[in-house]
């Protein structure tokens, strides 16, 4: 406690004395200024050089795009200093110039490639942490609509799964370095020095984004409370001076489902229900005579099949993604202005659901007076969803319905009308859930993100010093606007009257209609200070933030309204009309600290310390201090060492405590929630008294409070190396530990249920994550029409519970502790019986017989119950997760391919009632040898017999794959004759290809990155659910695409 | 530009000062304890709550218990009742909780807790309200709390037999759970010290427009429920009369209350169940039809494909043939007269109980024949077809018509008079007074247009009051209960049958009739009692699982 007071109080002195020496620093003249850019030998620019007027106390630092503006006095003698670590310090002599370029010598084993770091940038090569890093460019070369679904297999650490293919939902399950918690996976995203911006980073325009870096280990401290998970830091382009270039790229793409489901035809369904009668010892349903209808399809009327996927979904979907840029400035002003147009469209036959995002973004530097930069960044985004009505508004809720569709219903009549749904009405449909008739739902996501900056160069006070300040302003508004149409009525073919029965829909038209209105603000004031002496340098900062986000809402209800047409509150009637609003804040308020030794490239040191104060916690436990060291040694720079084939050799390690406070706030009291309305579909809130009954709200229980809630921590080692080669290959390597402590788990699981109470979480639990992760690349440009690279990587990440909330009277074998988390609890399937003699010898549930699943009897009790399920060591979240690519250019052709794949993990895959998958059936027990699938056991209306339905290990598949992620075919039309009349310094036509196909184990039915295992949550801690397919799948995506340069 | 340096170092110190207000925070969605508990109206929204929770109706208090009888066969097995009558429930598949809005379980071991729980805290904490002023209206909650917790442990009771009595309010600080389960004599204690606490504070009828409040009667009709099966051969193994003068006492106490008629007649015998809080009614829980709820979709629920019904329970044949000829003989298929026209004829109950083949429904007669509109091969959503060829007709208000809006009001009565004039004649009968017992048999009888009964009492009268019971009180949640306090659980256990009828002419007018297994049903003598939920046992040793389940 001591310590943190004295570090807030260090650096509260440390700013506000900076302040304090504000007077003296206004005094001297300027009357000339001086611009440039400073690059490396190769021209690469150059960030972070220090340009210092000799004789005096002026200077000024290189933006990250090797920019500067420095005020030197009038006339006379005047020399330039410029000097970066690593390279050789240069003067400069002005002469009667105001814009120079300078190039630094040295650093020639390194091209002096800069990335960015929390609240900062370094030089790759001096990083002492494990840092990946990817350009804007790369990411946008995938055309995908989401970049969170580019991401796999791009660069080590990063475990990245697909789990839907839906227009505007499609947001990647993304991990970094694999799951370390129980509690929130999600790592911290920060955009532009803005942490957990409203929109996060999945619909940033990839073209917008100049880089992408991802901080794995403790250097992520930097970040505090929210860093535990990994730091995604994302810095959007900005203006540089010059010629304008202004660019457009324009897309179209045709995308289909990866795998499309394979159902039954109406026999076999009918077939299995027969089957399943005559397991319960009912009678059939079917009679041989229909059975035969359905097999031969000689009375399409009275015994129709029904393909409905092909039914109701195009073969392909159309989306386009239009892009258009201008980048430019002079001195004075630089500017990055860039618009995007995307729109996906839907499979849904019928429909006309679809998907739009546009971006506006204006990035802007003026450089006010010499040693003041000022920056105003701008985003509009507005994201736009139009799908079916609230009843399917979800995609999985169509997908379930699609997947329960009975063969033996129709779509439409020869005559055209429409057949009933699985309801027995028009409400399940399918042709009028995806033409629209039973309403939309409209999403409006708006997003305005502005940020006000500035850079100060306080190099007068003393050389080095320089203050920044940002704040942004961040709006978000949410829109929501369910409409449940009343659909036109839906018809049934009665073949012993030859008629068609009309079903009308019974439920009135009603609307739901919500907004809400997200606040974001964010102050940053950062002190900062770099100077080298001799062969040291050092560089320091401190900074203070503080954020707030005030969140509000309003919705509203009705329904009974007369027609489909008019769709808004007014033509609703007030009898069961609801409306809500509610009201959220949150703050934060941080102190940051580091600071950086470097010896002459040699030897390298940084300290990282936040302290972080959350709301989430209790006052007196709202302020967490999150320190980090990290140091490397670049051996490669040592004067012993001399080798002709490495060229780099750096080894690096780093320590820290990072923070995890993504839990739901005011767990430290007890809370009465108000219900009053309609909780959720099925439930209206509160109670009913009287003879006309009518509704009184009730109170829900929030969670037992607990006042000791506290921080969960992760403690993250992390030794690395990077190494390069004959200059075109490289190699890094990291191993990593990371020990997460104080895990909010729930603890009910040892308190009995009679005690009512939900215990609220307690921070007991422990897990270990340990892995490798390494990269390898070979880059090479033979001649002047050639080049090539492959580059290839590998991340093993395995995660342990040390440490959870469990009776003592769960066996050992089931126990969550020792395994990772998410891993499945489920009986040992041993084969099915193939006989009644050996079901009758064995141990078995209740029902079994030949074909069912024979059980192992784990506890050897004689019986098998909940005691023989056994804890699985594999989880559905991958522990290896691997990615390779390679790719060339040969004159004006350009090619990459890129596979991406993984390993180590597990999942369910059951067929549910209903309908299933036709594989299931086709490898179902019939007979004696049969061993693929159980006999049918999913009778219609979900009834389900004997014990197949229990989760097993025979369900267990292994979920290794590998998948041809993206192919990428381009020709550049160059810049002659006609392009240069129309001013085109550059064009390219291409042609790309992504999640081509796949090698795996899941059948033609299902995609192997098929959700379903989901992950815990705060309340289940080892939910074993089933892939069912019930989902908008994943989608393969074939685009065209042409991008000019002017 | 000295001022704008001025400024920006003004408003950066000013945000650095201003440190600790930042992170102070209140909740704005919730309201915090001290709130609730210093406002008679927020206290009442704490009792409303309790209320929701504890007052179970329709599929939870009935439907799915009466599937796991000779009552029912349960279309889409909503409450897993399947897995009770195919022999295959376990501790590992109750569940450990359940959301309130769809339970896919009647085991209700959690929720019940759960709501005991809130009976607890409010007992803990309405000592905080002011009384100055509120006086009545604590002693009326608290009143009608008390009601309802001993509601809660009754249900556990009739459940799970002997459990924990828990009164204390556990917090995150308690950190030993050894409670052991009470006997079944003790949690009836319980229970009846909980009905006395809440006799004196509760009023003799409820306000109009707060009907289904706790009154005095629903008090003193738990107690001749609870007092009854206390005295059943299962609880009373001695049979000591004294129970069973207790069971009849409690059942006397409500009938003078004078407060309580039988309602309707032979004719509108159904309007006791759809017209809300009729004088027969003693405590009822009813559901508006504005706002989708629970249940308030039953009509719909209960009502055949044929009328965009989703028939979800079927009424078994044993079941229709127990109610007897209207003349007062009981009903044989080998009467060949009866089995060729079997709804015939008929207790006028079964016509207003249960729909049958023929029977006018919503405008039209029900098609259960087969390829009828109502039966499995109609053209009209066919899965959502009886298996048994019957469906339930007692609650369904057949004037509602549900295909305009689905969300009808609903009653679920939880006590009637009805029961209360079985309870007695029952008591009554077991203790000798062969009269008594038979005047309000033959009372239940009258109202529904049957002929008396007579009896020289002893066995034959209980047999008949079994029956009567059967058949008066069929899908209210009491045969499942019934069968297992008169220690014959096993007599409900057979296979569960329906009717094929087959139409014999071209017009579908006449038909055959053949009774048809619809589900094999395995018996465990286990099931006398539900098992308690494994993490739950695991979560405290001192817990003994029920006999027969591992």
């Amino acid at each position: 406690m001591l310590v943190r007071m004295l570090f807030r109080m260090c650096l509260l002195g440390f700013v506000a004395g900076g302040f304090s020496m504000l007077p003296g620093a206004v005094h001297a003249q300027t009357t000339r200024q001086i611009s440039g850019k400073v690059t490396d030998s190769t021209g690469a620019a150059l960030g972070g050089v220090s340009v210092v007027v000799k004789g005096t106390k002026r200077g000024a630092t290189t933006d990250s795009t090797g920019y500067f503006t420095v005020g030197v006095p009038a006339g006379g003698h005047v020399v330039l200093n410029f000097s970066l670590v690593g390279f050789t310090d240069q003067s400069v002599t002005l002469g009667d110039q105001n814009v120079l370029t300078v190039a630094l010598a040295g650093g020639a084993r390194d091209m002096g490639e800069v990335v960015v770091i929390g609240y900062g940038t370094r030089k790759k090569v001096n990083l002492t942490g494990a840092v990946s890093n990817i350009s804007g460019d790369e990411i946008a070369k995938s055309p995908v609509a989401n970049i969170s679904n580019a991401l796999a297999g791009s660069m080590p650490g990063l475990i990245v799964n697909t789990r839907s293919g839906e227009p505007g939902a499609d947001d990647a399950a993304f991990f970094i370095r694999g799951i370390g918690t129980l509690g929130n996976t999600a790592p911290l995203i920060v955009i532009d020095g803005i942490p957990d911006r409203q929109g996060g980073f999945n619909r940033i325009d990839p073209n917008d984004i100049e880089t992408f870096t991802v901080l794995k280990d403790a250097t992520g401290a930097i970040y505090g409370a929210r860093a535990a998970n990994g730091v995604v830091l994302i810095t959007t382009k900005r203006g540089i001076a010059g010629k304008s270039q202004l660019s457009f790229n324009a897309n179209a793409s045709l995308t289909q489902p990866t795998r499309v489901p394979k159902m039954l035809s109406s026999h076999d369904y009918a077939e299995s229900v027969n089957e399943y009668d005559q397991l319960v010892g009912q009678q059939l349903t079917y009679t041989p005579t229909q059975l035969q209808k359905y097999q031969d399809g000689s009375d399409p009327l009275g015994y129709p099949n029904t393909n409905w996927w092909k039914t109701v979904m195009r073969p392909w979907a159309f989306q386009t993604n239009d892009v258009m840029s201008l980048r430019g400035g002079s001195d004075k002003v630089k500017y990055y202005l860039s618009g995007q147009y995307l729109q996906q469209n839907s499979m849904y036959k019928g429909g006309s659901d679809f998907y739009t995002n546009k971006n506006v973004r204006a990035n802007v530097d003026i450089q006010a007076t010499p040693t003041l930069r000022i920056g105003l960044d701008a985003l509009y985004r507005n994201e736009y969803r139009l799908t079916e009505g609230p009843q399917y508004g979800n995609a999985n809720d169509i997908f379930q319905e699609l997947w329960s569709a009975y063969p033996y219903l129709v779509a439409r009549y020869p005559n055209g009308l429409v057949g009933v749904g699985i309801g027995g009405g028009p409400q399940n449909s399918m042709v009028y859930v995806l033409n629209g008739d039973l309403g939309n739902t409209v999403l409006n996501y708006d997003f305005l993100q502005t940020k006000s900056s500035l850079s100060w160069d306080w190099g007068r006070i003393t050389p080095g010093l320089h203050f920044d300040a940002y704040y942004a302003y961040d709006l978000f508004f949410y829109g929501y606007k369910g409409f449940n149409a009343q659909p036109p009525p839906a018809y049934s073919y009665n073949e012993a009257t030859n008629s068609y029965v009309e079903v009308q829909s019974s439920i009135p038209p009603n609307l739901t209609d919500s907004s809400a209105r997200t606040v974001d603000q964010l102050f940053n004031a950062k002190l900062g200070w770099q100077r080298k002496f001799g062969r040291s340098s050092l560089e320091a900062f401190v900074a203070y933030e503080m954020s707030r986000e005030t969140y509000t809402d309003l919705d509203a209800y009705k329904t009974g309204f007369l027609s489909n047409n008019v769709q808004d509150l007014f033509a609703g009637s007030t009898i069961g009309a609801t409306n809500n609003s509610g009201t959220l804040q949150t703050a934060r308020q941080n102190y940051i600290g580091r600071l950086s030794y470097n010896y002459d490239d040699r030897y390298l040191l940084d300290f990282n310390a936040r302290e972080d104060g959350s709301p989430n916690f209790p006052q007196g436990r709202q302020y967490g201090f999150f320190p980090a060291v990290s140091a490397a040694w670049r051996i490669s720079n040592e004067a012993f060492f001399k080798s002709g084939v490495i060229d780099e050799f750096k080894v690096r390690g780093s320590w820290g405590q990072t923070g995890n406070d993504a839990v739901s706030p005011f767990q430290y009291v007890q809370t009465y929630q108000l219900q009053a309305g309609q909780i959720s579909q099925y439930l209206a809130a509160g109670y009913f008294y009287g003879a006309n009954p009518s509704q009184v709200p009730g109170f829900v229980l929030g969670p037992t409070s607990n006042v000791n809630i506290t921080w969960e921590t992760a403690t993250t080692t992390d030794l690395g190396l990077d190494m390069r080669f004959l200059k075109n290959l490289t190699f890094d390597l990291d191993v990593f530990r990371s020990m997460r402590t104080h895990i909010l788990v729930p603890p009910n699981e040892v308190v009995p249920l009679y005690t009512g109470i939900s215990l609220p979480d307690e921070n007991l639990g422990k897990v270990l994550n340990r892995g490798v992760e390494f990269s390898l690349g070979w880059r090479k440009s033979p001649s002047k029409n050639l080049s090539y690279f492959i580059n290839g990587n590998f991340t093993y990440a395995v995660n342990k519970v040390v440490y959870e909330a469990e009776p003592s009277t769960v066996p050992a074998y089931q126990r969550m502790t020792g395994h990772p988390v998410g891993s499945f609890l489920l009986y040992q399937a041993q084969g099915l019986y193939q006989d009644t003699a050996t079901v009758s010898k064995t141990p078995h549930p209740l029902g079994s017989g030949p074909g069912d699943i024979r059980y192992k009897d784990v506890n050897g009790d004689g019986v098998i119950n909940g005691l023989d399920k056994v804890r699985t060591n594999l989880s559905s979240t991958p522990q290896i997760m691997y990615g390779f690519s390679f790719g060339g250019r040969y004159k004006a052709f350009d090619a990459t391919v890129f596979f991406q794949g993984q390993a180590a993990a597990q999942a369910l895959l059951q067929p549910g009632g209903l309908n299933m998958a036709q594989q299931f059936y086709n490898g179902r027990w019939l007979q004696p040898g049969d061993n693929k699938y159980p006999r049918t056991f999913n009778g219609p209306t979900n009834a389900t017999y004997g014990p197949n339905t229990y989760q097993s290990t025979f369900w267990l598949l292994n979920d290794g794959f590998l998948r041809l992620k993206n192919v990428e075919i381009g020709y550049n039309l160059g810049s002659a004759g006609l392009f240069q009349r129309a001013k085109i310094s550059s064009a390219r036509v291409y042609i790309s290809g992504n999640n081509l196909f796949s090698i795996d184990k899941w059948g033609p039915s299902f995609d192997p990155e098929s959700p379903g295992t989901e992950l815990p949550t705060a309340t289940n801690l080892s939910p074993v659910s089933a892939t069912s397919g019930r989902y908008y799948p994943q989608q393969r995506v074939i685009n065209i695409g042409l991008s000019v340069n002017f | 530009m000295k001022k704008v340096y001025i400024f920006l170092g003004l408003a950066a110190l000013m945000s650095l000062l201003s440190c600790h207000k930042i992170l102070d925070i209140q909740p704005t969605t919730t309201f915090s304890t001290n709130t609730v508990w210093s406002s008679p109206a927020l206290a009442q929204v704490f009792v409303n709550e309790i209320y929701a929770e504890a007052v179970l109706s329709f599929k939870d208090g009935g439907f799915a218990w009466g599937s796991q009888t000779d009552e029912l066969y349960s279309n889409f097995n909503w409450c897993s009742e399947n897995t009770y009558v195919q022999g295959q429930a376990t501790p590992d598949n109750q569940g450990s909780s359940f959301p309130l809005n769809y339970s896919s379980t009647i085991n209700f071991w959690s929720t019940l807790y759960s709501t005991i729980q809130k009976t607890n805290i409010f007992f803990a904490n309405i000592g905080q309200l002011d009384t100055l002023g509120n006086g009545a209206a604590i002693t009326s909650m608290t009143a009608q709390v008390h009601f309802l917790r001993a509601l809660c442990y009754f249900e556990l009771l009739k459940r799970f037999g002997g459990v924990p009595l828990i009164t204390k309010v556990y917090t995150s600080t308690d950190n030993t759970y050894n409670e052991s389960r009470s006997s079944w004599d003790s949690t009836e204690n319980f229970i009846l010290t909980d009905i006395a606490a809440a006799l004196p504070g509760l009023q003799a009828t409820a306000p109009s427009g707060q009907e289904g409040t706790a009154t005095i009667g629903a008090a003193l009709a738990l107690k001749s429920r609870l007092l009854l099966y206390a005295a059943s051969p299962y609880f009373n193994t001695s049979n000591d009369m004294a129970r069973w003068q207790a069971a009849a006492d409690a059942a006397l106490a409500v009938i003078n209350m004078s407060q309580y008629s039988l309602y309707g007649t032979s004719t509108t015998y159904g309007r006791i169940f759809t017209d809300f809080f009729n004088p027969e009614v003693i405590f009822a829980r009813v559901y508006g039809n504005v706002l989708e709820d629970r249940y308030n979709t039953v009509y719909r629920d209960l009502s055949p494909n044929g009328y965009n019904g989703y028939s979800a329970y079927n009424v078994l044949e044993q079941m229709v043939d127990a109610f007897q000829m209207n003349d007062g003989t009981a009903f044989s298929w080998s009467n060949p007269a009866e089995a060729a026209n079997p709804y015939a004829n008929r207790d006028p109950r079964l016509y207003a109980d249960i729909l049958t083949n023929g029977a006018s429904f919503q405008g039209r007669p029900a098609q259960f024949w087969l390829g009828g509109l109502d039966s499995k091969l109609s053209a009209l959503s066919p899965w959502n077809a009886s298996k048994t060829g019957y469906t339930i007709l007692k609650m369904v208000d057949s004037t509602y018509n549900f295909n305009v809006q689905p969300y009808s009001p609903a009653q679920w009565i939880v006590f009637r008079l009805g029961e209360i004039y079985l309870n007695y004649a029952e008591a009554e009968a077991e203790l000798g007074q062969t009269a008594t017992a038979l005047s309000y048999l033959n009372k239940i009888r009258e109202r529904a247009g049957m002929p008396d009964v007579t009896s020289p009492g002893g066995t034959d009268l209980i047999q008949k009051i079994m029956q009567e019971r059967r058949v008066e009180l069929c899908f209210e949640g009491h045969r499942f209960f019934d069968l297992r306090r008169w220690g014959i659980a096993d007599q409900g256990a057979g296979d569960a049958l329906g009717i094929i009828i087959t139409p014999t002419n071209a017009q579908n007018t006449t038909f055959t009739y053949q009774v048809d297994t619809v589900q094999v049903r395995a018996w465990q003598p286990s099931f006398y009692f539900y098992p308690i939920p494994r993490s739950e046992i695991q979560a405290d040793p001192q817990l003994t699982q029920n006999p027969g389940y591992n």
